[in-house]
């Protein structure tokens, strides 16, 4: 599991292709520790070929937290499968998602 | 030898070699003595009854697993036989043989590491659970253990405890999988004039969060629910009950404020919604949805999608299948949401199928995924079967791409799945209560003659297979013209947005409006991957 200060952001990587029941609960225990006092977050899904509900809910609940005290945060490189996820529960009404890392990283400096 | 050098002792006189040798032999004695009387001794007879009340023993076995070195005298009563007639080389007739391979590889690779391992030794007719820790003894500089040193114990009553407990827990588990499927995933109570409705559930771990349920409406209506909780297990079969009781409770209460007339679906969500989504936040759980109504005297099917898969639409007038999309997270993605109805019109013969993620999650042998666009197809190639027919050929077509080799994951099969096709009249040239015009989309459909302005569904459709499409009608008149579709961008997102975000409701091609029917000039022929999407957005 990456976690990394880069620049103002702090890039947390889940580092397993399945975002899933099995490795939703090593996810919050590894990044809701790290993200609990940075003011912005970006999450790395570039290494996640598949995410299910329950990964779905893990990261739901680290966007809810970080936004919940006031920081910022955001998902960037999703691969094509999480995409489709993505668009089709509307995650973007609720976080800024961005196809490449220097987009997100410039978005953490503005 | 103390102070005399090694080689020295050839130049001195047999005598006083032989005294120098005796007096070594007193010192080694003593020594061995010293570190003896450091050790506890459990194999003296003064300590046997406290070495019989160990509920384990010691032993240490010879690296090539032949010979038991040495044994605590707890290892006699264990193992049903003396230390020095037990070999871990030849466990055949001593072990049970269902744990003869794990205890043989636990102690193949105890010459590298640590290890631990359960298996039964049998003793006459009846059997005892044994658990062995193993740790390798090295020599000095030496990698491959010389010994290696185990202690085994008696693990029968907490073993039989441990059985007792798992199958406890498999009973409740299975019981609540009735309940589940008696209660949560019932089939329709009848058959409902009109429609053509099958439904099925298979459970990847017995109890999961699927839920599904049918509202009978007035005449040739019918609510149909479909959703999936977040998670699995007893957990998410909760959440799903309360979803259930939710929108139970929000048909009875808008109802009673409509009378006779039905509620409209959004707000059937929206009141289910207001009921539960508070409490799966504090939960930190969610589901998605789809709740629909099939209007037999419009011919319509309204509904909202709050991040469900995509229902899918085969249209028997050209042959094609749709996926009808949505615009709404899930509940309990956020505090509330304001609900997008979409409709579409559908015309007797007409197939909608409405699934959860399971079918489309699974895998084959290579890691492929069954993907959405494969069911579609399967369901335009089967859409002249019977409801009930086609999820049973959806099932095995499902079961035999998942277990066709031998799979490498896995990942559970779950699927509830609902095809329901409207049965209406088909005689030619008859007028059909089922989309009286006869044309998709045109400024005369249902869709738009309602009482309220409700939107078109973004779609995406894939060529099926299974006959040749007709073609479209010609004389239907000037299709509707839309305004330009506006892109929506999530709240707080950037400029420019996230790069996908204007896709979610379809492809904007030079921002002209477009008609709401297929083009005639759509890639009939197109490739089986290819796949189009329309770009209604609301």
């Amino acid at each position: 599991m990456g976690i990394e200060t880069t620049g103002a952001a702090l890039v947390l990587t889940p580092e397993f292709k399945h975002l899933d029941i099995l490795s939703s609960k090593e996810f919050t225990e590894s990044f809701a520790p790290a993200a609990k006092d940075a003011g912005t977050v970006i999450l790395d899904m570039s290494r996640v070929e598949f995410v299910d509900s329950s990964g779905l809910g893990a990261l739901l609940n680290l966007v809810r937290d970080t936004l919940g005290r006031g920081g910022r945060i955001s998902i960037c490189c999703p691969q094509p499968s999480v995409k489709v996820l993505f668009r089709m529960v509307q995650l973007a009404k609720l976080v800024s998602i961005f196809d490449g890392k220097d987009a997100a990283l410039a978005w953490a400096e503005t | 030898m103390n102070g005399v050098p090694p080689y020295l002792i050839p130049l001195l006189p047999a005598a006083a070699v032989s005294v120098t040798l005796c007096a070594l032999a007193a010192a080694g004695a003593a020594a061995l003595a010293a570190r003896r009387a450091s050790l506890l001794p459990l194999d003296r007879p003064e300590y046997q009854e406290f070495a019989a009340s160990l509920d384990g023993a010691v032993a240490l076995i010879s690296a090539d697993l032949e010979r038991v070195l040495y044994a605590s005298p707890g290892f006699e009563p264990l193992f049903g036989s003396a230390p020095d007639r037990v070999s871990f080389r030849r466990l055949e007739g001593v072990v049970h043989a269902e744990d003869l391979e794990a205890l043989e590889s636990a102690l193949s690779a105890g010459r590298l590491g640590p290890f631990e391992v359960e298996f039964r030794i049998l003793s006459g007719k009846d059997s005892r659970w044994l658990r062995m820790r193993g740790f390798p003894v090295a020599g000095s500089g030496r990698k491959a253990a010389r010994r290696i040193a185990v202690w085994v114990e008696d693990r029968s009553l907490r073993k039989t405890d441990e059985l007792r407990l798992v199958e406890a827990l498999d009973y409740e588990v299975a019981v609540g999988a009735r309940i589940q499927q008696a209660l949560l995933l019932g089939s329709p109570e009848r058959a409902y004039p009109g429609f053509d409705l099958a439904s099925m559930t298979l459970p990847s771990q017995k109890i999961d969060g699927d839920f599904m349920d049918f509202f009978d409406g007035c005449s040739e209506v019918l609510d149909l629910m479909l959703g999936d909780v977040m998670g699995k297990g007893v957990p998410a079969a909760l959440t799903g009950a309360a979803a259930c009781n939710a929108f139970f409770r929000a048909r009875l209460a808008l109802a009673e404020r409509a009378g006779s007339a039905l509620p409209p679906v959004k707000d059937i969500v929206r009141g289910a919604e207001e009921r539960i989504a508070g409490k799966l936040m504090d939960l930190r759980t969610f589901f998605t949805l789809v709740y629909g109504r099939l209007d037999g005297k419009r011919g319509l099917y309204r509904y909202v999608d709050c991040g469900h898969t995509s229902v899918l639409h085969f249209e028997r007038r050209t042959g094609r299948c749709w996926r009808l999309k949505g615009a709404n997270a899930p509940v309990g993605f956020m505090p509330e949401q304001d609900y997008v109805e979409y409709a579409v019109p559908l015309s007797p013969g007409d197939l909608l199928f409405l699934y959860s993620d399971g079918i489309t999650e699974d895998e084959n042998s290579e890691g492929e995924r069954f993907g959405e666009e494969r069911l579609m197809k399967l369901v335009g190639a089967h859409s002249g079967l019977d409801a009930a027919a086609l999820l049973d050929k959806v099932k095995h077509i499902a079961f035999a791409y998942a277990g066709g080799g031998s799979r490498t994951t896995s990942r559970p099969w779950r699927c509830a799945s609902l095809p329901v096709r409207p049965s209406g009249p088909r005689a030619a040239g008859s007028r059909s209560p089922w989309n009286p015009s006869g044309r998709y989309g045109t400024s005369t459909a249902p869709a738009r003659a309602g009482p309220c302005r409700i939107p078109f569904p973004p779609r995406t459709w894939t060529p099926c297979s299974s006959r040749p499409a007709r073609p479209p009608p010609t004389s239907s008149g000037t299709a509707p013209r839309t305004d330009p579709p506006t892109v929506r961008r999530p709240s707080g997102c950037p400029t420019p947005g996230p790069p996908f975000t204007s896709t979610i409701g379809g492809r904007i091609t030079n921002g002209r409006s477009r008609p709401l029917r297929p083009s005639r000039t759509s890639p009939r022929g197109a490739t089986a991957s290819t796949s189009s999407t329309r770009p209604w957005i609301p």
